[in-house]
């Protein structure tokens, strides 16, 4: 019956935390972004036609943007579009269900590390459940956050490898979702099982050369793992597959890494004083510690986050009081990191997850080691442990009460207060940035005309805005299919614009364009609307944002 | 052998400063520095400031230790920056240190130490120093009200929004909850690994002086672990000096090297220890790890040095550049003018004239606009492109600004690139002009 009791509780809880990531996805974040659109858009072309945007059958990557997206989101997400359409909640839907699975997944590793009772566990996986990275990512579409979920089930797995043979099948099984769900867990997984089986720490390189099959034996889930990735590489020419990174990586963007002011040779790799490799080590290093600096986690500095669909506003990936306890955690239980068998899994854990970031451009990007946030959770749950033990510590039971209340008010309040920022502060104040203004709002009204003009013209300053249109329009993937021999090559970053059956990108230029007829223009540029309506037959629809600003316009002149 | 590290330093920097010859900043000058020799003697009293804050904060170092601690110190081009030119943080470094010295040189009570030093900090720094820091207007619940105001008056407006209700929401959404968060996040921005390790390589392209090479912070690391695991005899200095300098941070309201600059004493105590336990250890991967770490460091400091020597104005303070560049030429010259008139971006003009010349009446500072008045003859203008051309938002000028001005009935007497953007609007060309007809 206790059982039985337990299990209902632990439901609850679980469906509780997956309502808080699928309550108002319409509302909130206002609208989709390319990358969210071309999620949504493939998962839509795959139901009704068996092939992506470009007409490839069943593809294990998307070739999107020429970006080659892991395809798993989408097939993940056409159950949903199946029953209840192509709209902002059900592109969204399986990153909330992930991202509430990862949090079913972290309560078991917290359980299994710290050895605490499943209620202790249970109250501070809650706190965690709602730091701010939880809600945000789990309320946009991430195919990082599917790939953080299967990571997490991996590290689960791996704590319990030994127990039996299911434990062995999961952690093969969630470390190919993890790397067909996203690109760093491509290198992420093989390097975790690495070093979980060797185990470095306590590695013996002597014993190694003496029997050299002993261990190697012990990597075989690694090899099971690398011959269940091929079929990813055998799809597509390995350097295609390898875009991303090429589009990414660090050596290409810094070269030659030393200030040019300083460079006196020919041939900079010899320069004495402000040798490359002394910068690039440099950068490399600071990668790497940038995911450690509660700075970093607590408050939103990169411009390059800032204006991407992982900004949360007004805040970093752990908020306040999250960094605080990453603080705690970090300073009370490093030493048990090392010397703890068990918990040594947390060093390889984030090791494995940065690095991936840490050979990519930028300094600090959570999504590229979205793999190692669950981790910073565990510790940031370890200090919210720490700050507990240090008030039961104290005799006297009245003041011993009071620190306790005060401490879970302060960290369910920051939960209440984290929920309301991404709910509504957040869709206003990332609005124009991740998700452009007008696109949701302008669409419906594009589709009650269009069928009465001869040309639609498309005039925006978002990049690949046509993903958005197609997404909100429900436009039939056969006509994309049909266009895909006009897109640009793979190897080619995709274009900024593509023209569609009647719809033209085109700079809006009213001066000469009011000459023309039969047209509807769509556009985010200025326009002037006593210059619209002084031209007969020329009609101007305001489109506004949420926040009530004329953000478009669509003209139609017959 | 290793004494002489620390002297070696001492002169290289001394080399640099002369070498750079940088003109004195306006704390300077408000000290009654008058010429170069007057400058000079604050800069050693700051040198000597220094070492006395260095020598306060080690008194419980064994004598290794102590000569890596000041090599630490020393390599830092952050205090050569502290010492040639902000002599008030080297005071303010100098009493501090020496209180908590006193406090602690007997009495072994660091809890009193530390609450003693900090009222010492706070009345320094918003007493005498006048400074007005943002925790300041944190606790004062002035920002947090005015940020609730504006989160209810946004949320209300949204449409559509998820609904929900007010009581609840002020819950949250009160100047309490958010003067703590605000000052949670104030206080975190201590922890800057960025600033405080990797000025060489800044992401956000901060403009600062470096306080520790890259390579320190894998030293950083291991003096972290040795402080968690093992018992290291500084412990408690360093945890007390760290308190200080974190309440140093907090109550301070400059750039943020300087406010980080007391952060670079208890680092050091605790680097010196990691270094001086790596050096003796046994085990040969250790020691030869930890000598690899070192003279990386030291290469770091040998390429910054010379990386100083190259280019001194992307690492200096540019308006004191700027000052100098207009009142050296005006050194030379015989001014027969009836006005010099100076751009209002160079507010401190008549400060600085001081320095350089004997008679400053003619000098007279004015927000000046070349492009809507006519240039007054016999006067001489000083001022950015924007106070010939107009100002443009967006601080972009034509490549061809010389031609533009010279259409202008204006004859350019010498012009200089300024690096930073210290008249924002204005541009980065500062031009010394006067008519073409003088007379």
């Amino acid at each position: 019956m206790k059982r039985l009791i337990f299990i209902i509780l632990i439901i609850i809880w679980i469906v509780g935390l997956l309502l808080t990531r699928l309550v108002g996805l319409e509302k909130s974040p206002i609208s989709v972004g390319f990358d969210e659109a071309s999620l949504g858009y493939n998962a839509y072309s795959l139901l009704l036609t068996g092939k992506d945007e470009y007409g490839t059958s069943y593809p294990l990557s998307l070739r999107s943007f020429n970006d080659f997206k892991p395809a798993l989101y989408s097939y993940l997400d056409i159950p949903f579009i199946h029953f209840f359409g192509l709209n902002q909640t059900t592109v969204r839907t399986p990153s909330a269900i992930f991202g509430t699975l990862s949090l079913v997944f972290l309560l078991l590793i917290f359980m299994k590390l710290s050895k605490r009772s499943t209620l202790v566990c249970v109250i501070i996986l809650t706190i965690i459940s709602f730091f701010p990275w939880r809600l945000h990512f789990s309320r946009v579409a991430f195919e990082a956050n599917i790939s953080m979920a299967f990571f997490t089930g991996v590290i689960w797995c791996l704590l319990n490898f030994k127990k039996n043979l299911f434990y062995k099948v999961s952690t093969i099984l969630f470390s190919v979702l993890a790397i067909y769900s996203y690109h760093s867990a491509r290198l992420s997984i093989p390097i975790l099982l690495l070093l979980f089986f060797i185990d470095p720490f306590s590695f013996n390189f002597k014993v190694f050369l003496k029997h050299p099959f002993e261990i190697i034996k012990k990597l075989w889930p690694l090899f099971v793992v690398i011959i269940l990735y091929l079929p990813l590489f055998l799809e597509f020419h390995t350097s295609l597959l390898l875009t991303r990174f090429s589009q990414t990586n660090v050596f290409s963007h810094y070269y030659p890494f030393t200030p040019h002011e300083l460079i006196y040779t020919s041939n900079v790799w010899l320069n004495s004083l402000g040798n490359p490799l002394y910068y690039l080590g440099g950068i490399l290093v600071g990668h790497i510690t940038a995911y450690f600096s509660p700075k970093n986690l607590s408050l939103l500095i990169y411009p390059g986050v800032i204006k991407s669909a992982q900004a949360i506003s007004e805040s970093g990936m752990l908020g306040f009081f999250g960094g605080l306890m990453f603080a705690i955690g970090l300073v009370s239980t490093f030493r048990e990191f090392i010397q703890n068998k068990e918990k040594r899994i947390i060093i390889y854990w984030i090791l494995s997850g940065i690095i991936p970031a840490a050979v990519t451009w930028e300094w600090f990007y959570p999504l590229r080691s979205l793999n190692i946030y669950p981790s910073v959770d565990l510790i940031a749950g370890f200090g919210l442990l720490t700050v507990a033990n240090y008030f039961s510590r104290n005799r006297n039971m009245v003041l011993k009460n009071v620190y306790f209340c005060i401490f879970l008010l302060i960290a369910f309040g920051t939960s209440f207060y984290n929920i309301i920022n991404e709910f509504n502060y957040g869709a206003w104040n990332t609005s124009g940035e991740f998700q452009p203004g007008g696109f949701k709002e302008g669409v419906p009204i594009l589709i009650s005309l269009k069928s009465g003009y001869k040309t639609i013209y498309l005039d925006t300053n978002q990049a690949q805005s046509y993903e958005i249109f197609w997404f909100y329009m429900k436009y039939p993937p056969k006509n994309i299919q049909k266009i895909a021999y006009r897109r640009n090559v793979p190897g080619i970053e995709g274009p900024p614009s593509i023209n569609f059956d009647n719809f033209v990108y085109k700079k809006f230029d009213w001066p000469n364009d009011k000459y023309k007829s039969d047209f509807i223009y769509w556009t985010t540029s200025e326009v002037k609307e006593d210059e619209i309506k002084s031209i007969k037959g020329a009609k101007l629809y305001k489109i506004l944002n949420p926040e009530g600003n004329w953000i478009a316009s669509i003209i139609t002149k017959k | 052998m290793i004494l002489f590290v620390p002297i070696f330093l001492f002169l290289a920097e001394l080399f640099w400063q002369i070498y750079v010859n940088y003109p004195p900043t306006s704390e300077q000058l408000n000290f009654g520095v008058t010429n170069y020799i007057l400058l000079w003697s604050l800069r050693i009293i700051s040198f000597i400031f220094i070492i006395g804050t260095s020598f306060f904060l080690s008194k419980k170092l064994r004598t290794r230790i102590k000569s890596y601690y000041f090599i630490l110190i020393l390599i830092c081009p952050c205090i050569s920056l502290i010492w040639m030119s902000y002599p008030l943080d080297a005071l303010k470094l100098f009493i501090i240190s020496g209180i908590f010295y006193f406090l602690t040189r007997k009495n072994h009570n660091y809890y009193f130490a530390v609450i003693i030093t900090t009222i010492a900090i706070l009345s320094l720094n918003l007493g005498f120093f006048n400074q007005n820091p943002n925790i300041l207007k944190i606790v004062s619940l002035k920002q947090p009200q005015s940020e609730v105001n504006f989160r209810f008056l946004i949320e209300d407006n949204l449409n559509p929004n998820i609904s929900v209700p007010k009581t609840l929401k002020r819950l949250v959404y009160n100047k309490i909850f958010f003067a703590l968060r605000d000052s949670v996040n104030e206080s975190l921005t201590f922890f800057d690994f960025e600033t405080l390790f990797f000025q060489e390589i800044h992401p956000l392209g901060q403009k600062a002086f470096v306080i520790f090479f890259w390579p320190e912070i894998v030293i950083f690391c291991l003096s972290l672990w040795l402080v968690m695991t093992k018992k290291i005899s500084s412990k408690k200095e360093f945890l007390s000096i760290l308190l200080i300098s974190f309440i140093y941070f907090i109550t301070t309201n400059v750039s943020t090297e300087r406010r980080l600059i007391f952060s670079l004493f208890p680092l050091s105590i605790i680097m010196a220890e990691c270094i001086n336990q790596f050096l003796k250890s046994r085990s040969k991967k250790t020691k030869y790890g930890i000598i690899f770490l070192i003279l990386l460091t030291s290469y770091g400091w040998l390429t910054n040095y010379y990386d100083r020597f190259v280019r001194p104005n992307f690492w200096l303070d540019n308006r004191p550049i700027a000052y100098n560049f207009f009142l050296s030429y005006l050194k030379t010259q015989t001014l027969n003018y009836s006005q010099i008139i100076v751009s209002e971006n160079l507010s401190e003009s008549k400060k600085y004239c001081l320095f350089y010349l004997k008679d400053c009446s003619l000098l007279k500072t004015d927000n000046f606009d070349l492009s809507k008045n006519r240039p007054n003859r016999g006067v001489l203008y000083i001022g950015f492109t924007g106070n010939f051309l107009g100002q443009n938002s967006e601080n972009s000028f034509p490549q061809d600004a010389n031609e533009e001005i010279k259409k202008r009935e204006l004859e350019i007497l010498k012009k200089t690139h300024i690096l930073d953007n210290i008249a924002n609007k204005y541009g980065q060309e500062l031009f010394i002009v006067q008519t073409k007809d003088k007379q």
